[in-house]
This record gives C-alpha cells, sequence and structure tokens, in this order.
C-alpha cells in the first residue's frame, strides 16, 4: 500500500496542481484522496488500486470546482475567472497560471516543458483528465473509463480532443 | 461519438516527449512538499494497518445532530448577509452543497490534519 502510494503521489500531486493552479490545494486535494482511498477501497484487489485512487482525486477535484462555484455565489465575488467547460458545462477552462504564464509566451522562450504544462492547464478538465491518465499515468482506455466515471467512448474522444489541441498549442516545439 | 484513430507516429511521438518533459517536472516539486506527501502518505497507511478512526464516533449523536444545525445555521446567515438580493433560487442548492457536502468526511479527517500541522511545527 505505501509502495502503491509512493508511486502515485508525486503525479497526483502534479494533476491536481494543474487542475487547480494552486499548490497548496493541490497538496490538499490529494491528502484528501490517499486518505479517502485508505478508508474506502485498500482493501480491494490491487489491479484496482489505481483505477480508484485516481477516481477519487479526479472527484475530489470536480468538489474543488464545485466550491469555488459557491464561494463565489454565496460571497459575491467577481465572476468570470473561470471559462466553462464547452463539453460539460463545467467552469473549468482558462484557470490562471498561478506565475501568469501563458502558452504563447514559452512559445517564445523556447520553454517546452513550461509550455507544456501551461497548455495543460488550459485544456478543459475532462480532456486534461483523459491525457494525464492516459499518456502520463499510461493507463488503459477502460481504467481510465473507470477512474473518469464515463464510457471508454467518451474517454477515446476526450483524449483525441486533448491531443489535437496540445499538438496545436506546442506545433513550435515539434511533433 | 468515439472520434478515437489509431496514432500517427507523430503523435506518438509527440505523447513520448510530452510524457518524458511531465516526468521531469516531478523533479521541480520542491523538498518541503515532498517531505509533506511523504507524511501524509505515511499517515494514511498507519490508519489503514491500524484500522482507521473515526472521530464522529467520539461523539453522542445528539451533539451530532447540534454540530450540523449550527452549520446549516452559519451557512444560511452567511448567505442572507453577503448575498446582495437576498437568497435566490439557486441559493437552497448551494445551501446544501455547502452544509452537507462531505462535512463529515472533514470531521473524520480533522485528527489527521492537527497531526501534520503538529508534525510540521516540530519539524519547522
Amino acid at each position: 500500500m505505501d509502495e502503491f502510494l509512493a508511486s502515485v503521489e508525486q503525479r497526483a500531486l502534479r494533476m491536481a496542481e494543474f487542475a487547480t493552479g494552486f499548490e497548496e490545494d493541490a497538496m490538499d486535494l490529494v491528502q484528501e484522496a490517499m486518505m479517502a482511498w485508505v478508508r474506502r477501497y485498500s482493501h480491494k484487489p490491487e489491479e484496482e488500486w489505481r483505477p480508484l485512487f485516481f477516481r477519487i482525486l479526479q472527484n475530489k477535484i470536480r468538489d474543488w470546482y464545485r466550491r469555488q462555484a459557491v464561494k463565489r455565489r454565496v460571497f459575491g465575488l467577481v465572476g468570470g475567472l473561470f471559462g466553462r467547460d464547452e463539453e460539460q458545462g463545467q467552469t473549468v477552462e482558462a484557470l490562471p497560471d498561478p506565475k501568469g504564464r501563458d502558452p504563447e509566451s514559452h512559445l517564445q522562450n523556447s520553454d517546452s516543458s513550461a509550455a507544456l504544462e501551461s497548455a495543460l492547464r488550459k485544456l478543459p478538465l475532462r480532456q486534461r483528465e483523459a491525457f494525464l491518465l492516459r499518456a502520463w499515468e499510461e493507463m488503459s482506455v477502460a481504467d481510465t473509463a473507470r477512474a473518469m466515471e464515463c464510457s471508454e467512448g467518451s474517454v477515446k474522444t476526450h483524449y483525441s480532443r486533448a491531443l489535437a489541441a496540445l499538438r496545436e498549442r506546442l506545433k513550435e516545439h515539434g511533433p | 461519438m468515439n472520434t478515437e484513430r489509431p496514432e500517427s507516429d507523430s503523435e506518438k511521438e509527440f505523447v513520448q516527449r510530452a510524457k518524458q518533459s511531465l516526468d521531469e517536472g516531478l523533479n521541480r516539486i520542491p523538498p518541503q512538499t515532498m517531505t509533506r506527501l511523504r507524511k501524509t502518505r505515511r499517515e494514511a497507511v498507519r490508519q489503514a494497518e491500524s484500522g482507521g478512526f473515526d472521530i464522529a464516533s467520539w461523539f453522542p449523536a445528539p451533539m451530532k445532530a447540534l454540530a450540523t444545525a449550527a452549520v446549516a445555521v452559519l451557512a444560511l446567515s452567511t448567505a442572507l448577509h453577503f448575498s446582495p438580493g437576498g437568497l435566490t433560487s439557486g441559493s437552497g442548492e448551494e445551501l446544501e452543497l455547502v452544509a452537507s457536502a462531505e462535512d463529515l468526511e472533514l470531521s473524520e479527517d480533522l485528527e489527521f490534519y492537527a497531526w501534520l500541522a503538529e508534525e510540521e511545527l516540530d519539524a519547522g
């Protein structure tokens, strides 16, 4: 169990950071995901651990977005900080980069790594989830569908769109 | 609609480079963050091995009901105070979210967060 959590904790933190834009919030989400995973699913067969852990993490991230939406409405803070996910109706797109970066500036700086991270932040939530789980976490389509709680067809669609969007935004950095 | 098709060589190369780049990004996680991750993981494993804890079970049922009511009242008064036009049609949904969403989980995690804070104070 310790070995499993150690194997996913860093990527989980970065995924949460791409989603929230803030390291502190990301850290909290990973903590919550670890605790919830241990409570609910650690007794499950090991082959199920990875999709279940990332399902919890993605749910925590979505809860984070909902809390942000509630805070904005209840406290009447300035709206328009977040765009709309055209596919899910979620307020996820165009989260501000905490360091004020954007893909274009990174292209100019030839900083492909930072440009990729910035472009990932610009993706709609579901596309980013599909890309990170499939490409980075190397999960199968079936496991990714379990983690995202959607059909395998939806995973393929989100992944394909994410890949196309990232390649378009980062085309100056190579294939 | 399923729009996935077999990846071309250039797409495979892009994904491979992206993965490598993301992996390299892990090396930039600050040491203090790595320390927190490690502590969190160890505590999670400790709880799993010890059967976990349920802080909610420490309190009698009436106290839990009182705490829930207090949260609801606080949420309601906050919404009334800060909402310029009073409660709107969407307020009920938001109040439900504020008052109920994972508050039990939060209470269950309180001991853990207290422990984590103590650990960080000790370390600092």
